[in-house]
């Protein structure tokens, strides 16, 4: 079974924060993680955008853990969503994404994404002057 | 061998004028020189779009009955103040006025969701918008509350009146500070780590008439997507500054007022805009067409990002504080890569001026001069020039003791 990336967003229900989840999740599903992102503290609901990395199968059976311990579990893919009759292109939330999944082509100087590269840090919603950026529930702030 | 504003008007009519926008007339001047190309073309269209604040709107709301005078009165339109001081049924609203109740940068930085140039907007896509005003009364005009809707169809006249747009070069934002920050020139990452530019560039339409020959009061311009004129130089208006050999000023120089009738406008080219931490504003799309009069009309024409420097300054610092610091110069082809060099670091920028619009207003007053449906004309007056001195000045007086800004 060949090796999956998944990057999604986990919300913790602040009760659950405790727990060694993603510990549990490398260990006990044999994935792989990359944190790209973390707001989480003792008593407050927390957030984390991290890749798992493994068999599809470990990955579903991974999810299903999370959720099971009432984690919301959303691919990221589905988080950000560009309305280009809006866009100007004025490229402002070009200037915030650290993570270039908004880029300006160079050739044509236009707004693209590419929101697999998205880290959900949420800056691009609020720098867009004409609202043109709609981040899912999940990622807004 | 030079044309005259009459010949090239002539070649409209009679379909013959050959236009080109600036962007193509870098080519056809690099390729032909500029003596061909002043042979070849008649006419160069440019333009740029991008937030200009100093824009708003005109407005005569009609006489309601029985009469109000809003003059010294409130007025607002979707809950954004008008300013009132004029006659009974006359307002302007700007671009960067906001509602009453709008937590502004009360939990910084405001989000500035809704303003003058929302407004503007709507009306011009044809929505209707909550009209309240509140008046003392008089004789004349006993009314002293008003509600209702209108559109603007409905009104007397409307006409976006813009004390200063198309400024001719600006700064590149950067910001050397260690925390984040928040400007008219978008969200600037600390200790360089992002920065801003705002021009169109080779496109940009005072960068191709540099010592605004044919961009005078009078002068008849693409405003909003549909006709305006100069009607004066705009506010800090800076023509005597320092400029290059080619002519081009090395910082903010020129800038145009602009009008024009807002009905024959459109959303797509007036665009209301929320800038986080700093307020509302509005996007302007201004275009002109230059008669390619003779070689030296072509040769700035020809102009291209790689001979237009911009000035980089530190919006942490040296922007708020009015010093006078620039701490490089950059074109704007480089700019255009999305990466500059200061200080040995690389920097991201960003636009934030539409260069897809810019060259989509350009190509729309191309195909205008084409059809016939748009002649030149020259100045009525010339705007204050290169040599007349004119620089804007800071504030008079000195810092007042009681400012509360901490350095």
């Amino acid at each position: 079974m060949p090796t999956v990336r998944h990057r999604i967003v986990l919300r913790f229900a602040p009760e659950v924060t405790g727990e060694p989840v993603i510990c549990k999740v490398t260990k006990d599903y044999d994935l792989d993680f990359n944190i790209l992102r973390a707001e989480i503290g003792p008593d407050k609901e927390g957030r984390m955008v991290l890749d798992l990395i493994g068999k599809e199968e470990s990955y579903r059976a991974a999810a299903k853990y999370l959720r099971d311990r009432k984690i919301s579990v959303h691919p990221l893919d589905d988080g950000i969503h560009l309305d280009l009759e809006r866009c100007v292109h004025c490229g402002a939330c070009v200037g915030v994404c650290r993570a270039e999944a908004l880029t300006l082509c160079r050739e044509t100087m236009r707004v693209q994404l590419d929101a697999s590269k998205c880290e959900a840090c949420g800056e691009c919603d609020p720098a867009c002057p004409v609202n043109a950026i709609e981040l899912a529930l999940e990622l807004g702030r | 061998m030079a044309k005259t504003l009459q010949e090239i008007n002539e070649k409209i009519r009679t379909g013959r004028v050959v236009v080109v926008t600036a962007e193509e007339m870098v080519k056809v001047v690099a390729e032909q020189g500029a003596k061909g190309a002043a042979a070849a073309i008649d006419v160069v269209t440019t333009g740029t779009f991008g937030l200009m604040c100093s824009s708003g709107m005109m407005m005569n709301l009609g006489h309601s009955k029985p009469r109000i005078k809003v003059g010294g009165g409130v007025v607002r339109l979707n809950r954004v103040p008008a300013y009132t001081g004029l006659a009974a049924a006359d307002i302007y609203l700007g671009a960067t006025a906001i509602p009453d109740e709008d937590p502004r940068n009360e939990d910084r930085p405001g989000e500035f969701r809704y303003g003058g140039g929302h407004v503007i907007e709507e009306l011009v896509a044809g929505k209707r918008v909550l009209l309240e005003a509140a008046a003392y009364g008089t004789d004349c005009y006993p009314r002293k509350h008003l509600r209702t809707y209108i559109t603007l169809a409905e009104v007397n006249e409307a006409y976006l009146f813009n004390p200063r747009n198309a400024y001719q070069n600006y700064n590149v934002a950067v910001n050397r500070s260690d925390r984040t920050i928040y400007t008219y020139m978008g969200t600037l990452q600390a200790n360089l780590g992002s920065g801003c530019y705002s021009s169109a560039g080779q496109l940009s339409p005072l960068f191709n008439d540099p010592y605004y020959r044919s961009t005078g009061i009078g002068t008849r311009v693409f405003l909003g997507g549909g006709i305006g004129y100069v009607a004066w130089q705009g506010t800090q208006h800076s023509p005597a500054v320092a400029r290059a050999g080619n002519g081009i000023p090395l910082g903010g120089a020129g800038t145009l007022a602009l009008i024009g009738d807002l009905k024959g406008m459109s959303p797509r080219y007036l665009r209301g805009a929320s800038l986080r931490g700093y307020g509302a504003s509005l996007m302007v799309g201004v275009g002109t067409a230059l008669p390619v009069l003779d070689e030296e009309v072509a040769a700035q024409t020809g102009v291209s990002d790689a001979d237009i420097p911009a000035p980089v300054v530190d919006y942490g610092r040296a922007y708020p504080h009015r010093e006078p610091e620039v701490l490089a110069h950059v074109t704007y082809a480089q700019l255009k890569t999305g990466r500059i060099e200061l200080d040995g670091k690389t920097i991201p920028v960003a636009p934030l001026s539409s260069y897809p619009l810019a060259v989509e207003i350009a190509s729309t007053l191309k195909e205008w001069v084409q059809a016939g449906r748009f002649e030149l004309t020259g100045p009525v007056a010339l705007l204050p020039g290169a040599d007349s001195g004119m620089v804007a000045r800071p504030m008079p007086g000195g810092p007042s003791v009681r400012s509360r800004v901490r350095a």
